[in-house]
């Protein structure tokens, strides 16, 4: 009887052990799809964005943006007075303060550093057609 | 006893289920559980000479529906409508085919809008990933490249010649699913993996192929000619560094494109060349010895009856030497000077320049021109042909035949495939190289020629393809096309202009050829520009040291 029970109990364990390395099989099974799938989907993302470097790369887009843009560089001048509608904003209060009359030389000293600090914002200037 | 019964009847179905009859049920099993999966090949690149590709496949991803499992199709449909940009009703209807077990709602779909679905699980929805075809360079040799289809299949171009070499192998595997149709894997299961397409390396270089696209685009819209095409090639080894068309197209949007956009016409295309052609018949008359440079031609300014018809000259000429014949390109000086040499020897000498067989190039449609042998001539060919009339050839025939000019005297096989490489390893798996057929005229005649066509850009009629820093050498031709009643049209024009440089040491070969442009018309101010353009950029882009 001892003898059965014993058997049965080593089936069992058998049997146990076999269904667990069964699951155990299957579980790595979803694990390797799982990875399997995401290393494919990383290698077609790379193929993607190499690709698409090699479409910003290419003489043909490079050139149709630079065409788009229509920057028309020109060389810069040691003063330029720009247009109105080029300006981003009308004079400040201290320029337009010290316009008003004939400067005296401090006058004309503080003029010459505001104007030090105000040069920035005529410097910039946006290209006519932007290409974002 | 009745438990024992039905003990025992269990018993028995158990040993006829799992010992005596097994395989019909472990078979209906396994249609459930595992399937084959066909593992698609990834189509091979075309690369240009640097590696850099021209044509490459990504893989992207399709949706299709089992109509069979979808309950509700109208909200279905409204869900999927906005991602996948199709109508409502049409993707409703196309969910409602119950008895179909399959259909597509979309082919090669962006990823993002691929992970958005798929996040979704939609019942009877599926993904599945599918090859599609990009060209980096959009309009870039697309006549050359070709495009291939929905099925990556080449219909065009190199993709079509090259198909078995880029199309690869499918593998399969097996893989099992659960109830849930997640993937479990069948790892004790034979895999096939799949075989990679292999990579063509093209002579092309792309920055080559670009400079030309872009003289050309140019002169040909300044033009306003009906088409154009132009082939750079290397006079030494006759690989072709780039050759474009117009009109083209971007093989990226190929459905859209008409067949007279897709046609490689500078090898499907011939054309009587006109003057062009003088350089053979220049090569041919030194060649045999039969007139020298110096020898002297009355060109009758400007009209000379012979053979029952009149021939005239662009502009009236007086006694030329035979270099100034063909340096101010006078039909009467080449009708002459061929009349010396004689028919034989002039039918000869063409057919050694290649013309009247195709040059055997590896793209699909290449035509060997018209060449009559002399016993089909009339009484005037032998004055017409000189001065490339009663021929028909293409580009690339051109290009090797100033290639021989160029080159010293051989005339070599223009080729474009340069290599095809394992993508996976890396290895050569075949390579090309330069073929010679045969030589066709001497040193001493090539270096000849090349002075005279080196006038032809300094003082004669193609002035306009000097490049500042270089010496060309060139020949401009003009021809007036046959009209469908079979005399010449006075208002239809071939302009063309081949040319090498530099002319000393010369490294590209170029012919330009414009069909049908308006006003002003001549090869040498409407096609010499182009060469000019495409040899200034491309000699500064191969970094060439300036001669002067």
């Amino acid at each position: 009887m001892k003898n059965f029970f014993v058997g049965v109990l080593a089936a069992t364990v058998l049997a146990l052990g076999y269904v667990q390395q069964r699951v155990w099989l299957i579980t790595l099974g979803y694990r390797v799809e799982s990875l399997s799938s995401a290393r494919d989907d990383l290698l077609d993302q790379y193929r993607v964005l190499n690709y698409n470097v090699l479409t910003l790369q290419s003489p043909v887009i490079l050139d149709g943006r630079l065409a788009k843009r229509d920057v028309q560089l020109t060389p810069p001048k040691a003063v330029e007075i720009l247009p109105p509608r080029l300006g981003t904003r009308p004079p400040g209060p201290v320029l337009s303060a010290l316009s008003q009359s004939e400067p005296s030389w401090w006058k004309q000293a503080l003029q010459q550093g505001t104007q030090w600090f105000e040069d920035g914002r005529q410097a910039v200037a946006e290209p006519a057609r932007e290409d974002r | 006893m009745i438990f024992l019964m039905i003990a025992a009847a269990l018993w028995v179905r158990l040993l006829w289920l799992q010992v005596l009859q097994p395989d019909h049920w472990v078979l209906i099993a396994r249609r459930q559980h595992v399937q084959v999966l066909e593992l698609p090949p990834l189509r091979g690149s075309i690369l240009d000479r640097n590696r850099k590709p021209l044509a490459l496949s990504l893989r992207l991803t399709s949706v299709f529906a089992d109509p069979r499992h979808i309950k509700e199709a109208g909200s279905l449909a409204r869900r999927l409508s906005p991602l996948l940009g199709k109508p409502e009703t049409k993707l409703r209807a196309e969910l409602s085919r119950k008895k179909r077990g399959f259909v597509w709602l979309a082919r090669k779909i962006p990823n993002q809008t691929a992970a958005q679905i798929r996040s979704m699980r939609l019942p009877g929805v599926h993904l599945v990933m599918e090859t599609q075809r990009f060209y980096p360079h959009g309009y870039l040799a697309a006549q050359v490249i070709g495009f291939s289809g929905m099925d990556s299949q080449g219909l065009e171009g190199l993709e079509m010649t090259c198909d078995r070499i880029l199309k690869g192998e499918p593998g399969w595997r097996w893989l099992a699913r659960d109830a849930r149709r997640r993937n479990v894997g069948a790892w004790e299961m034979a895999t096939v993996p799949p075989r990679d397409g292999l990579e063509v390396v093209l002579t092309l270089d792309s920055t080559i192929q670009y400079i030309a696209e872009r003289a050309l685009e140019e002169g040909y819209k300044k033009s306003r000619a009906k088409a154009a095409c132009i082939v750079v090639s290397d006079p030494a080894t006759g690989e072709i560094l780039a050759l474009a068309n117009r009109p083209s197209y971007d093989p990226n949007r190929f459905a859209k494109v008409t067949p007279d956009q897709r046609r490689n016409r500078a090898v499907t295309d011939t054309f009587e060349p006109g003057s062009v052609f003088k350089v053979v018949t220049a090569a041919v008359a030194l060649g045999t010895g039969i007139v020298k440079p110096e020898d002297t031609f009355n060109c009758e300014n400007g009209s000379y009856a012979v053979a029952g018809r009149i021939l005239h000259d662009h502009q009236p000429h007086g006694v030329l030497t035979f270099r100034e014949v063909i340096s101010q390109s006078s039909n009467i000086g080449v009708a002459k000077a061929a009349m010396k040499v004689g028919a034989n020897p002039l039918y000869q000498g063409i057919r050694a320049f290649g013309f009247g067989e195709p040059t055997g190039v590896d793209l699909p449609g290449e035509v060997g021109g018209t060449l009559r042998p002399p016993s089909q001539w009339s009484k005037p060919t032998i004055t017409t042909i000189p001065m490339g009339h009663e021929v028909a050839v293409n580009a690339l025939q051109l290009t090797q035949m100033i290639s021989v000019v160029a080159n010293g005297g051989f005339l070599v096989r223009p080729w474009i495939i340069r290599e095809i490489r394992d993508p996976s390893s890396g290895a050569l798996v075949k390579s090309f190289k330069p073929k010679r057929v045969r030589r066709v005229v001497t040193p001493e005649t090539a270096a000849e020629l090349q002075r005279i066509l080196a006038m032809v850009v300094q003082t004669g009629t193609g002035k306009l393809a000097h490049v500042d820093g270089f010496q060309a050498a060139g020949k401009t031709g003009t021809a007036q096309k046959l009209e469908a009643n079979g005399t010449y049209s006075h208002s239809k024009f071939t302009a063309s202009f081949i040319g090498f440089i530099p002319a000393e040491r010369p490294r590209l070969s170029i012919v330009v050829v414009l069909d049908e442009p308006k006003f002003p018309y001549y090869g040498g101010v409407v096609a010499a520009p182009i060469f000019k353009r495409t040899a200034a950029d491309t000699l500064a882009y191969l970094g060439t040291q300036n001669e002067t």
